[in-house]
């Protein structure tokens, strides 16, 4: 089992040996770069496909720490490390995985570009980062790679400095994450303030299995953390904020959309499979934090349920190609949320993982698409791609059946999964509404995907370039990722389809904690009239966009007028974004006055007149020393004999 | 242990009117040098003067390390005159190429003409 130390590091520090090697020595040579940053990545998830192999052979619940003491100030310790178990295995093969078939998809679209080496270099940091957040021991630890998450986000999100829009995107992107972790610090300070009140500097600790062990004593210390459940609470909703910007929920999603203007393999790495799903992963790795919480619960489930509704709703009236699939992102990830929130993080990760595939798969198709009609990402002026870009096309339908969760694709069993454990829930308040909610949203789900797969691939060509087949650097990946997506839902087939029940839950086991109101939430059963439901709703939903887009029998343009004030609200995104530039116009703009005020006129003005006085008796003594040496001989003479005078006489 | 032989002196009678020499005789001579000095340096306006003024002081401070040296029967008094001898030449080489840089600038050696340096 040592080698499970050394294939986390090597997990860890792959993709930095790339970044390092790239910045300092082949920023010239473009093609060596991508092969560098692929080296890595392929190191990556050899490493981890490695650790897969034990760690998911070995029993429920297995877990390894690997730390070394990085900070200390007294008796506090930051551990800097790797935690090995099933949740970070799954996680990383996530990344990994998805990301090598980015990378090598990379090299395809951003040919001939101007920043290549920056890119790759860019995007090794973030598959460091991102895996770093997998693999950390520990919330500081993992604050810090969240924070390099977003960083390594940033400079992607602007990678084409010259635009404008991509530069404010990416200001946007970070700005918004950092109200999340605004958040998440003050958690962390709370908890950690909290344990060290009530337990002592003995119990303090910023490690997660430490933190495990206090949330889920039984003994003297439960009692104790029973006792300040409010303020746990409060602690571990503020560090869900963190997870909220980062997984991009209402109301901090308003950076997602935008950070579309990412190059494309981008936006599928970062903005589809993996960094907007740190959030979720976050709650799966703290949840025995939200676990004693019913109510900690209920706000997470809501938070997404409405989520997923109001970003299914807004992907029906975008035209950009890249939109519609990153309003779908924030719906499918309002559905791990609410999963989450369900107290099912097992569903959760299992169409986190799926989602991974199929949504990677989408936009790298999404990407060729725009290759091909040559930059153009507006679906009006495409269509009838169908016959000159058969693979994408092939793929993308894959890719889109496995979004609308139709059988039997990944998509079907983890939306299952979902509304399976929306459907049995007790304990979050409304759940029977959410489960309506997600239900709804699988329809929707299908429809916005119908109608992106018939605008693009159907009808006639409306644009003006040649489209054709993209190369095999390009394709070669959207194959592996449709054969995922088709049977990523094999990993874990729920109890009543495969004899034992879900895998996934059977290795998460360790996830959950296990409080008395939970037993049984979280059984992963096969319920037929929860499949059912939602399939006749994705089957519908196609229905709808085929009647709409693809036979034209309804007329689009009448729905539009029949709903115009509905329609206006969702081409103005709600007017969270005018609702969020009013709040800096108006009051932070006044706070930023009124503090401009009080620091110029008050603060500035008391610090400048202590400055004067002592300038002004500067003055005077400047004036002694007009340059005669004699003057100076004189005086130090003086001084002398004063001291002595001073000194003899004070004997 | 360096021995002052001083029998000599005795064989002169206007000295042996004086009696013995103590430390106190040589500090007393070493305070009147150094305040000659001080008052060159004070007083005159030429630098060549002040400069050999601030020698005597050295040297005033110079005699009452060899006297305290002597009475307290070590070394460390000696030891630190040769520093200072060796400061004082060093010093001296610095002075006089300065004041030779100030007799080409200003035409002069008086310290009245350079006050360039104004606080």
């Amino acid at each position: 089992m040592a080698n499970l130390e050394l294939y986390g590091y090597v997990i860890l520090f792959a993709p930095l040996v790339a970044t390092v090697l790239i910045t300092c020595l082949t920023l010239k040579h473009k093609a060596l770069s991508g092969w560098v940053a692929i080296a890595g990545m392929l190191a990556a998830l050899t490493a981890n496909a490695l650790m897969a192999a034990e760690v998911f052979s070995a029993e429920p619940g297995f877990t390894r720490v690997y730390e070394i003491e990085w900070l200390s100030a007294g008796s506090v310790v930051i551990p800097f490390g790797v935690q090995v178990d099933a949740l970070s295995t799954l996680m990383g093969l996530v990344v990994t995985g998805v990301g090598s078939c980015i990378f090598i998809f990379s090299v395809g679209y951003m040919k001939g570009e101007e920043g290549y080496s920056r890119y790759f270099a860019c995007l090794s940091l973030f598959a460091f980062s991102m895996l770093g957040i997998v693999m950390s021991t520990n919330l500081i630890q993992t604050f810090i790679f969240w924070e390099l998450v977003g960083v390594s986000s940033y400079s992607l999100i602007g990678y084409y400095l010259e635009k404008d829009s991509a530069v404010d995107a990416g200001k946007k992107a970070f700005l918004t994450n950092r109200i999340g972790d605004f958040g998440m610090t003050w958690g962390i300070i709370l908890l950690f303030y909290t344990i060290v009140d009530t337990l002592g500097w003995d119990r303090a600790s910023f490690s997660f299995e430490d933190l495990r062990l206090l949330y889920e004593d039984t003994g003297a210390v439960g009692a104790i953390m029973a006792e300040h459940a409010g303020t746990l609470a409060l602690a571990t909703l503020l560090i869900f904020t963190g997870a909220v910007a980062k997984s991009a929920q209402v109301p901090l999603h308003v950076w997602l959309p935008d950070a579309m203007e990412g190059p494309t393999p981008v936006s599928a790495l970062m903005h589809a499979a993996t960094m907007v799903a740190a959030g979720v992963f976050l709650v799966c790795r703290l949840f025995f934090m939200f676990a004693p919480y019913p109510e900690a619960l209920a706000v997470v489930a809501w938070m997404g349920g409405i989520t997923a509704f109001l970003a299914a709703a807004l992907a029906f009236v975008q035209h950009d190609i890249k939109k519609v699939l990153a309003y779908s992102t924030l719906s499918q990830l309002g559905y791990m949320v609410l999963a989450l929130g369900m107290g099912s993080p097992p569903a959760a990760m299992f169409h986190l993982t799926t989602h991974a595939c199929f949504k990677a798969l989408l936009f790298l198709g999404s990407g060729s698409v725009i290759m091909g009609c040559h930059h153009e990402q507006d679906m009006r002026k495409m269509g009838g791609l169908r016959k000159k870009m058969p693979v994408t096309f092939w793929t993308f339908v894959i890719g889109t059946i496995a979004l609308a969760g139709i059988f039997p694709a990944s998509g079907f069993w983890s939306k299952d999964a979902i509304l399976g454990s929306a459907s049995i829930n007790h304990t979050v308040p409304g759940a029977t509404f959410l489960y309506g909610v997600g239900v709804l949203v699988a329809f929707m789900t299908a429809a916005y995907m119908g109608r992106c797969v018939l605008l693009t691939f159907f009808g006639k060509y409306r644009g003006h370039a040649h489209p054709k087949e993209s190369p095999a650097t390009m394709t070669g990946p959207l194959v592996l990722l449709a054969v995922a997506s088709l049977f990523a839902g094999a990993l874990s087939l729920p109890k009543g389809i495969s004899a034992e029940g879900g895998w996934l839950e059977r290795a998460l086991v360790g996830v959950q904690a296990a409080p008395s109101w939970f037993a049984g939430v979280h059984e992963e059963q096969f319920h037929l009239s929860v499949a059912i439901g939602g399939t006749v709703a994705a089957l519908l939903g196609l229905f709808v966009a085929y009647m709409f887009y693809g036979s034209r029998k309804w007329s689009i343009d009448g729905f539009v007028s029949k709903v115009g004030p509905l329609h206006h609200l969702l081409e103005k995104k709600y007017y969270f974004d005018e609702f969020y530039l009013w709040i800096v116009r108006e009051v932070q703009q006044r706070v930023a006055v009124l503090s401009n005020f009080i620091e110029v006129h008050i603060l500035r003005w008391i610090v400048d007149t202590i400055a004067a006085i002592h300038r002004w008796f500067g003055g005077q003594i400047r004036l002694l020393l007009d340059g005669h040496l004699h003057r100076y001989i004189t005086l130090a003479l003086l001084g002398v004999v004063v001291i002595l005078t001073a000194v003899l006489v004070g004997n | 242990m360096i021995a002052m032989d001083t029998t000599f002196l005795a064989s002169s009678p206007a000295l042996a009117a004086l009696g013995e020499i103590t430390t106190a005789h040589y500090v007393v001579l070493s305070s009147l040098i150094f305040a000659v000095g001080l008052f060159g340096v004070v007083t005159r306006k030429n630098a060549v003067v002040i400069l050999m003024s601030l020698e005597l002081m050295l040297n005033g401070a110079n005699l009452a390390f060899v006297a305290f040296s002597r009475q307290h029967a070590n070394l460390q008094g000696q030891v630190f005159v040769f520093f200072v001898i060796a400061v004082a030449a060093a010093e001296a080489a610095v002075a006089l190429a300065i004041i030779i840089a100030l007799n080409r600038v200003k035409g002069g050696v008086s310290l009245d003409d350079a006050t360039e340096l104004k606080g």
